[in-house]
């Protein structure tokens, strides 16, 4: 069962998401806060694995909300940012502070759950194109020095993460088993010195290691 | 500029379209230099006194007779074009209104002025310093013979070539320098004063700001609204069996989210239209549509309009048509179709408008969201030094806005 808390100003968005994660049968909602300064302590008690974090919040907003989670727990939950508009400034801040993926609020329900289940197992990217642009709308000039070395192997299981590849289809791609491709990938997010796969991503984007041309 | 390329000046093309412009000059200036020989003239042969007294009154008339055109502005405008064409530099590119203040029109007839004095030395070279600088040289070589001429007779061949080349090098440079002047003198003088720059720098800023105002009211208030649409509606669908009354519950948010939508969205099109291209701009010249439209919805309206309403700018102008705009429908909005006093009066200064309405004995269930627009419009009128008032006084709700002229 995967634990769900809800952040959120605004009744009627909580209502409707607990609803439509309520409704899966490997999803529960655990807990809703209405702004950032309720977040820690109803972690603490109710121990979800993935938030779902509004952008824009009275008092303590969604980027620092995240900050904040992921500084006090040794093993946070992942956060989900939930966005109105994809363009938003605030989202890209809220992915490099630590989330681990985002959602807009026009999803469906069924985008809402998948992107819960995708980011709870941690296997592949959401939204990778997205994700793209954003970067690259967001890079200066030059890139920030890169402080890594990765294996050729790790090299092309960045590349693919990057694309959005699970992990299953990475290891059809490389020809080798889900297993090893699971160690490449946390052999590539302890080198990056990042937890999940976007921030790795992030950080292949903004080292100019892949660039969004 | 160093040496060099200032020596260079004299073969640049700029120069010589310069040296146009000041000949054009030179040539207008010609009959105003003729009406002040005219005194000299009739003093002639008289005593010295006499002949001193009449160029001293000439010089007098042609300074007249100059700062007399002067401050036309037609002048003004044919040295606009003149300038742009043949002086060229930042004016070119600068959109230089038909109608100006008194103060530009003083900084046109000085420059009008300078442009017939320059023009006239320039000219004076032209006709007599250029070929006698070519006459001595042709001397100095023996081709012209000047010995007839009891001022230069005996003279040696170089001191005739010195001085030939001296009158080339005063024509020449004569000719950069002024020009030189006129180029420096043409954007301070016939350009926008620094207070009509800053007037409309003040114009843009505010246009943009209000357009920022704008995108984040749509973002927080209709991008708000649509996403508990999308959520309530995704939910709704997804429970619609299993939880039918939660799904009824989630159908009555998307009504009322997305009736509220609808209004901002209204109020926000209403600004944009009125940001729109010229042509679709309305003013009070609109006046009577407007009251005509009101009157269709209901309203019966005494209208009383004093003043000089059609002489007021075009930006007021506009901005009074939308806040009566907003009076009217806003009194149609929270009382129904109920008399109202309208009255416009303008003045030199200001335009005040004055709309007000009997106190509905009941009011009118509100519409998501009234008063978006009035705070819209208020803001808008503030951000050009007005005043916006909107209470209840006697039983009536009366709305008075007042719009200076100038901020």
């Amino acid at each position: 069962m995967t634990r769900v808390l809800i952040v959120d100003d605004e009744p009627l968005i909580r209502r409707g998401l607990r609803a439509v994660v309520d409704a899966e049968d490997d999803l529960e909602v655990v807990g809703e806060a209405v702004d950032g300064t309720e977040v820690v302590p109803l972690i603490r008690r109710e121990r979800p694995d993935v938030v779902l974090m509004d952008v824009r919040m009275p008092r303590i907003d969604g980027i620092r909300a995240t900050e904040l989670l992921l500084a006090a727990f040794d093993e946070p939950p992942h956060v989900i940012v939930v966005t109105t508009f994809e363009n938003d400034e605030y989202v890209y801040d809220a992915l490099r502070a630590g989330a681990s993926g985002f959602l807009l609020k026009r999803a469906g329900p069924e985008q809402v759950v998948d992107a819960i289940r995708i980011v709870a197992r941690g296997e592949s990217l959401l939204f990778p194109a997205a994700i793209r642009s954003m970067a690259g709308s967001h890079l200066g000039t030059p890139p920030r020095a890169r402080r890594w070395s990765l294996t050729e192997r790790e090299e092309q299981v960045l590349r693919l993460v990057a694309q959005g590849a699970s992990n299953s289809e990475i290891a059809q791609e490389l020809f080798v088993t889900v297993e090893t491709v699971k160690t490449h990938v946390s052999n590539v997010l302890a080198k990056l010195g990042v937890r999940d796969r976007l921030q790795a991503v992030i950080e292949a984007y903004e080292t100019g290691f892949i660039t969004t041309r | 500029m160093n040496p060099g390329r200032a020596l260079l000046q004299v073969l640049a093309p700029a120069t010589w379209r310069r040296w146009v412009y000041l000949v054009l000059g030179g040539a207008v200036f010609t009959p105003y230099l003729l009406v002040g020989v005219y005194p000299v003239v009739a003093a002639w042969g008289g005593r010295t006194a006499a002949v001193t007294a009449a160029a001293a009154g000439g010089v007098v008339l042609v300074l007249a007779a100059i700062a007399l055109t002067a401050m036309l502005e037609a002048v003004r405008q044919l040295e606009v074009v003149a300038a742009k064409l043949l002086l060229r530099g930042p004016l070119t590119s600068e959109l230089i209104p038909s109608s100006v203040s008194g103060a530009d029109r003083v900084r046109a007839g000085a420059f009008f002025a300078l442009h017939l004095l320059c023009g006239g030395l320039v000219g004076f070279a032209t006709i007599i310093v250029l070929p006698s600088g070519i006459t001595f040289l042709l001397a100095a070589v023996g081709v012209v013979d000047l010995s007839g001429d009891s001022a230069w007779q005996g003279r040696s061949q170089p001191v005739m070539a010195l001085v030939g080349a001296g009158c080339l090098v005063v024509f020449a440079y004569g000719t950069v320098l002024l020009g030189a002047l006129m180029s420096w003198a043409a954007p301070r003088l016939l350009g926008r004063s620094s207070t009509s720059r800053l007037a409309e720098m003040e114009r843009v800023t505010g246009e943009l700001s209000e357009r920022n105002r704008l995108a984040r009211e749509l973002h927080d208030s209709v991008g708000h609204a649509l996403s508990i649409v999308t959520i309530q509606a995704g939910a709704a669908r997804k429970l619609l069996d299993a939880d039918p009354e939660f799904a009824r519950e989630s159908l009555a948010a998307v009504e009322q989210a997305a009736s509220q939508a609808l209004a901002d969205l209204d109020g926000a099109l209403a600004t944009l239209r009125d940001d729109g291209p010229p042509g679709h701009r309305r003013t009070l010249d609109d006046i009577d549509a407007l009251i005509g439209q009101s009157q269709a919805a209901g309203l019966v309206i005494e209208a009383e309009l004093a003043g000089p309403i059609a002489a007021l700018p075009e930006p007021v102008s506009r901005d009074a048509f939308l806040a009566t705009q907003e009076g009217l429908s806003n009194v149609l909005r929270h009382a129904g179709p109920v008399p109202v006093a309208l009255r416009l009066a303008a003045d030199d200064d200001s335009i005040r408008i004055h709309v007000s309405n009997p106190m509905p004995a009941r009011p009118l269930p509100a519409r998501p969201s009234g008063g978006r627009g009035l705070r819209w419009m208020s803001e808008r009128i503030q951000s050009r030094g007005g005043t916006v008032a909107a209470r209840e006084v006697d039983g009536r709700w009366r709305l008075d806005v007042t719009i200076p002229v100038e901020p």
